[in-house]
């Protein structure tokens, strides 16, 4: 495993974690407890926000982990074979975040609560991007 | 199980008459990872024709006598 091939699982790992949690937890218990509109949109506001900075605080000590353990490896340099993975990943991600976004326009149009768009816009990010890491996960184990 | 190209390779055979170079060596001379150099070896990634020809250039042979594209 090179470091982009590192670095992509253990993003998807994070992601599907700390996002799980939000979602799965955080998120699904404001909607099913009949919180007001606004108090919703705050309450998953402030949990979005630590949500992302945790996310970025994961990545950033997993990088220096991979990083730490094969310091010869641990450089940016994509090859082409790393650059067509990641053009495939964001070929495959752009389908799930239009999809997300088509999703957030008609919740929009429907008149629907704020925090339900701004959360199917995080749902399409995430979604979008966990698309882009299994592809990318496919690619570099099955070939391309 | 890995998807196999069409494109088959001597790169291994190649590699062990050059003095054994390793898939390192070859990695370093042609400007690309070592996973890189793995999974063409492995028929699991196609190279763009520039690598292909960096790769014969780094073996001294023609381009035909590293990679191979089967009739039909």
């Amino acid at each position: 495993m090179n470091f982009h091939e590192k670095s992509n699982m253990a993003m998807l790992a994070i992601m599907i974690v700390v996002y799980g949690i939000y979602f799965g937890q955080a998120l699904l218990s404001i909607v099913s407890a009949g919180v007001p509109p606004a108090e919703a949109l705050a309450a998953t506001n402030a949990l979005m926000v630590v949500t992302v900075g945790a996310v970025t605080v994961l990545a950033i000590i997993a990088h220096i982990i991979i990083a730490v353990l094969a310091p010869s490896e641990a450089d940016d340099a994509r090859d082409e074979r790393d650059k067509l993975m990641e053009m495939r990943g964001d070929q495959r991600g752009g389908v799930v975040m239009t999809i997300f976004a088509l999703g957030a326009l008609l919740i929009a149009m429907l008149d629907m609560p704020a925090y339900l768009i701004a959360n199917t816009v995080l749902a399409g990010l995430v979604a979008s991007e966990i698309v882009k890491g299994v592809s990318k996960m496919i690619g570099y184990r099955r070939g391309v | 199980m890995a998807k196999a190209t069409k494109i088959t390779n001597d790169i291994r055979r190649l590699r062990f008459d050059a003095n054994e170079m390793t898939q390192a060596d070859l990695a370093k001379a042609v400007g690309v990872t070592r996973q890189t150099i793995i999974a063409i070896e492995q028929g699991r990634y196609s190279p763009s024709l520039e690598v292909a020809f960096l790769i014969a250039r780094a073996f001294g042979t023609p381009l035909d006598a590293v990679f191979q594209y089967p009739d039909g």
